[in-house]
């Protein structure tokens, strides 16, 4: 994930959820079990990736897998980014 | 009546087995039709049942019926919407009670949370009322002819008495009487057979304020873990959970003690509004619910609601498919009865896809929130509102379905679902 990708998710996460507190989150903090992320809060977070990163995520990648954590939600970023404007490697 | 100057003597056209709300609105419709049915209910009514909170077809059949002051008048609670607790008890999602103008707007309506030992009284009431006859019994077994069913014969206080019919209309509910007598195909198990449901009523469960106050209340917890709270009048509340068997039997607690102890622990937000209760009814328990029959029509009859399908109570689809499958079957019977098809192979044909179609669409709606539950969310707020919403508002029949959101969920249950025939269109 490349850390302009980084910076804009956790942007993204705090919008869905004000009370989160970006000082104490690293990209391996577990989001779900820590109740930093609750399905609603996860509809929110999409329409933020899709609107700040232009990622288009389809409903068969609205799985728990894939908001475990950042490294999980920058890897479905990545995936759902329109092919020809794929980001650099970290 | 339709059949007057036959040989047979049939002094009724068609036979209800049940009294419950499929019998009555089934009476209700062919009444409007013009055909005087006998019902045959084994309980004496008023009599406990579950099955308390209404979707918003069911308030607009009800008003269809011109049964709206009635209701009103015994102060059944106005419920304008589902709130649904996620886990934490603190996010929420609402789900208003909508219908589809006849310009295809989306409008908010209402509908009604039930005591059901009232309601299913009043219903019943009001079939005599207009022309129904009931009979107190207990429906024995079929009379047959040549194949098809022509009867049917029931213990009552006098004895066994044998009934005659052109048709015979199954409202058993969960008894399944026709399944049990082999008319039908058999009962076979239904996805949620393993959950059972533990309920009671109360007294002092806070509600929302205001308007809201009649609203149903969700509250879930985890996969098929989850509870009810349905205000029932000014003080008493339906309140029940919903669990894995094994998980209420591992417990090793009695039904009460259970009860209890999830209401404790289930959500936060749930826990908070029953600090200060009182039971004011036994615990009760549901299980084995869930089941479908298949061939549930055929010459001479006709199974109507539970008495052939009933899938899971999580949102509250249980009266809805009685009455909705109530006023099709009135409409499919006065046309066999006035074309005497009744004898055919499948007079009812059409009527059993459609059923069988509607039922499918909500069962696939189920499954696909228990399974992604995300995605369901992602639906439901975002991706396919309308769509979603119409499926809640009734929609559920081919002239609407499968919308593109019911496609989907139908693509992504079929990575986890054992393979099964596919909905008859
Ligand atoms: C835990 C749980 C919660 C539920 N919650 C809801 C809810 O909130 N909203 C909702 O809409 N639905 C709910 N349901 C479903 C709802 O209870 C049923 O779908 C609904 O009652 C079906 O109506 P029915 O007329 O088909 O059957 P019933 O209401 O069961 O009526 C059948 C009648 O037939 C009679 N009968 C049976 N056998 C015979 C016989 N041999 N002879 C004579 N009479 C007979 C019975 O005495 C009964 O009165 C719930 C179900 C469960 C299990």
């Amino acid at each position: 994930m490349s850390t302009a990708h980084h910076l804009s998710i956790l942007d993204a996460l705090c919008r869905a959820n004000p009370a989160c507190d970006r000082t104490r989150i690293i990209e391996t903090t577990p989001l779900l079990d820590e109740g930093l992320l609750d399905s609603l809060q996860i509809v929110t977070l999409i329409g933020e990736l899709e609107s700040s990163l232009g990622c288009q995520i389809p409903l068969d990648e609205v799985l728990p897998d894939n908001f475990q954590h950042l490294t999980a939600i920058g890897a479905l970023v990545d995936r759902c980014l329109p092919t020809n404007s794929a980001p650099s490697a970290t | 009546m339709i059949a007057e100057n036959r040989s047979l003597p049939f002094p009724h056209d068609v036979v209800i087995v049940g009294g419950g709300p499929a019998a009555s609105f089934t009476a209700l419709f062919l009444l409007q039709h013009g055909i005087r049915p006998l019902l045959v209910e084994r309980d004496s009514f008023p009599r406990f049942h579950i099955g308390e909170s209404l979707t918003g077809e069911v308030g607009g059949i009800l008003r269809e019926l011109g049964l709206e002051a009635d209701l009103a008048a015994r102060q059944f609670p106005i419920k304008h919407g589902v709130t649904v607790y996620g886990a934490n008890g603190i996010n929420t999602f609402w789900v208003p009670v909508m219908r589809r103008q006849h310009d295809g707007d989306l409008t908010s309506t209402t509908t009604w949370q039930v005591r059901r030992d009232e309601f299913d009284q009043f219903l019943l009431e009001t079939a005599v009322a207009r022309g129904a006859t009931v009979v107190k019994g207990d429906a024995d077994s079929v009379l047959r002819e040549e194949g098809a069913v022509c009867g049917l014969r029931v213990k009552t206080a006098e004895g066994l008495q044998e009934f005659p019919c052109r048709i015979l209309v199954d409202a058993s509910g969960q008894k399944t009487f026709l399944a049990n007598q082999g008319v039908t195909g058999p009962k076979e198990r239904g996805s949620y057979e393993k959950q059972v449901g533990i309920f009671s009523r109360v007294t002092g469960a806070v509600r929302d304020p205001g308007e809201a106050a009649g609203n149903t209340l969700i509250f879930y917890q985890e996969k098929h873990h989850w509870s009810w709270f349905i205000p029932l009048s000014e003080t008493e509340t339906s309140i029940g959970v919903v669990v894995p068997g094994e998980h209420f039997s591992q417990s090793g607690k009695s039904t009460e003690e259970f009860l209890e102890w999830k209401l404790r622990n289930l959500n936060p937000a749930l826990t908070a509004r029953l600090q200060h209760i009182e039971f004011t009814e036994p615990v009760r328990t549901a299980s084995n619910y869930s089941y479908h029959v298949r061939n549930f029509t055929g010459p001479g009859f006709v199974c109507v609601g539970d008495s052939h399908r009933f899938t899971d109570p999580i949102f509250s689809f249980g009266v809805f498919f009685s009455a909705n499958e109530a006023k099709m079957a009135a409409a499919a019977i006065r046309d066999v009865l006035a074309n005497g098809t009744e004898r055919e192979a499948d007079p009812f044909a059409e009527y059993e896809a459609t059923c069988d179609f509607g039922q499918q669409v909500i069962q696939d709606v189920i499954d696909f929130f228990w399974e992604y539950p995300l995605a369901f969310q992602m639906m439901a707020h975002k991706s396919h509102k309308g769509e979603i919403t119409d499926c809640f508002a009734g929609r559920v029949y081919p002239a609407h379905q499968p919308s593109e959101a019911v496609q989907t969920m139908r693509r992504m249950l079929a990575r986890v679902r054992t393979p099964q025939p596919e909905p008859v269109a």
